[in-house]
């Protein structure tokens, strides 16, 4: 166990030293992106008739899915290696198990995508200023959930990459489950506007994860009054994460042919 | 009972597309390696040497058969086993994203050294390899040649007792090919085993203790260069691999496996 720890630890040193070549330009990319939309949505669509609780609303959804785009970025990395520089056979053969190694790639993934989506917050408290309302968030539950939606999107990524058969399906990623996803998955509105439309296509939204990542944010963030119960949440989160992982595992095993 | 460092047992390997068989790759592999034997794997392409090298170094299972280390099954022991080799793939696969300085501390690290062990092992093998000019590089500025002496410097980091080595020398420069032999050779005095995967026979016959030649999976026949020089009558072993070739299936080279000089 304490061998295995400090394997865990040299790779985490190994990926955070790489990682931290990148930070600043990529947060700066991030910013960009997340800068665009909050002020868009927030200030310039007023008009439109977009009421003011519409910004914070966008925000958090902004800074909830941001993982979910990473999720492409890390799949074509690892797919790319495991096609051309194939380090993943120098690291399969260390002295851990398969299972533990791909743990970890998910819960690193994770780990990244929280090191740029947490200082959205921050930002977006800067951007949107009285808009967005402290006193409403309620800190355990949004620790909670948001560690849950990266281990989600870790998880999400690890599955994808056993899925997909190379580099040439990217763009089946994004057109197959990315876009859906996020399109269904509650970003533009909340999962109560949908179920008031139409109760069935509401159930049918329940079997998107995405959901319950944005209606669980939305509810610690923003209070729990208009979305989902959030307990359910990280418990269906979860219990996603615990599927893909265990499905992802045995078909990366498969793919790379390892012990 | 003394067991051979490592045996080989019985290895099969049988690639499936939708559960159905598309290739045996290897048939029954058998054979040891002995502690400070050289044993070279011969073959033409697609033979199988690649396949086994990799199933000896834990990274593809085999379909059938054990490998023994020291007696016991490595998949019973399989992190043990992993600390005691050392593999050096056909393919480069080096972290891009590292220098290579940093790409060998972490494989140290991660076998476990210390990070005092790992400083000073790392300046043993940049030296030893005639690295200290590409040292502070990323992999992608490195030419061929630098980067196949950093795999096999790498695979050393964590001393390890047996050395896989799948093509080590490809795409080397004549004189640091010689310089890649002479390490080798002393990796022989200090009794680490290695395991020697090549198309160069000058580079076989001159390191191996015994040579395995192998045919459409199958090892056909495994021996000393002298003796297989001495049964074919030929004075090379260039000249025993060119027959082989020509005819794999020839009865002369069903002798099976023989006995290592290394046996105790």
């Amino acid at each position: 166990m304490k061998t295995l720890s400090a394997l865990l630890l040299q790779l985490l040193k190994r990926d955070l030293s790489v990682l931290s070549k990148e930070y600043a330009s990529t947060l700066f990319n991030t910013g960009l992106l997340f800068f665009t939309n909050v002020v868009v949505f927030s200030y310039f669509m007023g008009k439109q008739g977009l009421s003011q609780k519409y910004g914070p609303f966008l925000m958090i959804g902004a800074i909830s899915s941001f993982g979910l785009f990473q999720v492409i970025n890390k799949v074509s990395k690892f797919i790319g290696d495991i096609e051309g520089d194939k380090t993943i056979c120098f690291l399969v053969i260390l002295p851990l198990s398969s299972t533990a190694l791909f743990c970890y790639m998910a819960v690193y993934w994770a780990l990244h995508s929280a090191l740029f989506s947490f200082p959205l917050f921050i930002f977006g408290k800067i951007l949107l200023f009285t808009r967005f309302d402290l006193t409403a968030v309620s800190y355990w539950r949004l620790l909670l959930i948001y560690l849950s939606s990266n281990l989600f999107y870790g998880f999400f990524a690890l599955w994808l990459s056993g899925v997909i058969k190379g580099l040439g399906d990217l763009s089946t990623i994004f057109l197959r489950y990315i876009n859906p996803i996020f399109m269904f998955g509650a970003y533009f509105y909340s999962w109560k506007d949908v179920f008031a439309l139409d109760h069935l296509i509401g159930y049918l939204l329940l079997l998107n994860p995405m959901v319950y990542i944005m209606e669980g944010m939305r509810s610690a963030a923003l209070g729990p009054t208009p979305y989902l119960p959030f307990w359910i949440c990280p418990l269906v989160l979860w219990s996603f994460i615990f599927l893909l992982g265990k499905n992802g595992i045995r078909r990366l095993k498969r793919r790379i042919d390892c012990l | 009972m003394n067991h051979p460092f490592l045996s080989i047992c019985n290895i099969g390997k049988t690639y499936y597309k939708n559960k159905t068989p598309l290739k045996e790759a290897l048939k029954g592999a058998t054979f040891d390696i002995h502690r400070g034997e050289v044993v070279g794997l011969l073959g033409v392409n697609g033979a199988g040497k690649t396949t086994l090298s990799s199933i000896i170094a834990t990274l593809h299972p085999p379909t059938t058969g054990d490998i023994l280390w020291e007696g016991r099954s490595v998949y019973s022991c399989l992190f043990n086993y992993r600390r005691q080799i050392g593999f050096c793939p056909q393919h480069p696969n080096i972290d891009r994203t590292l220098t290579m300085q940093a790409n060998l501390l972490f494989a140290g690290r991660y076998y476990g050294l210390s990070k005092e062990k790992a400083e000073e092992r790392k300046e043993q093998l940049i030296e030893r390899f005639d690295l200290k000019s590409s040292a502070a590089s990323e992999a992608q500025h490195l030419s061929g040649g630098q980067r196949q002496r950093f795999l096999i410097a790498r695979s050393l980091m964590h001393e390890p007792a047996l050395l896989i080595l799948d093509e080590p020398t490809v795409g080397l420069d004549p004189h640091i090919r010689r310089e890649t032999w002479n390490i080798l050779s002393e990796l022989k005095k200090i009794r680490i085993s290695v395991l020697l995967t090549t198309h160069y026979l000058d580079e076989a016959e001159l390191l191996s203790d015994r040579i395995c030649l192998i045919h459409e999976g199958t090892i056909r026949t495994i021996d000393t260069p002298d003796n297989l020089k001495t049964r074919h009558r030929k004075s090379n072993l260039e000249e025993v691999f060119l027959k082989f070739v020509d005819d794999p299936e020839a009865e002369i080279f069903n002798s099976g496996t023989s006995t290592s000089p290394f046996e105790e």
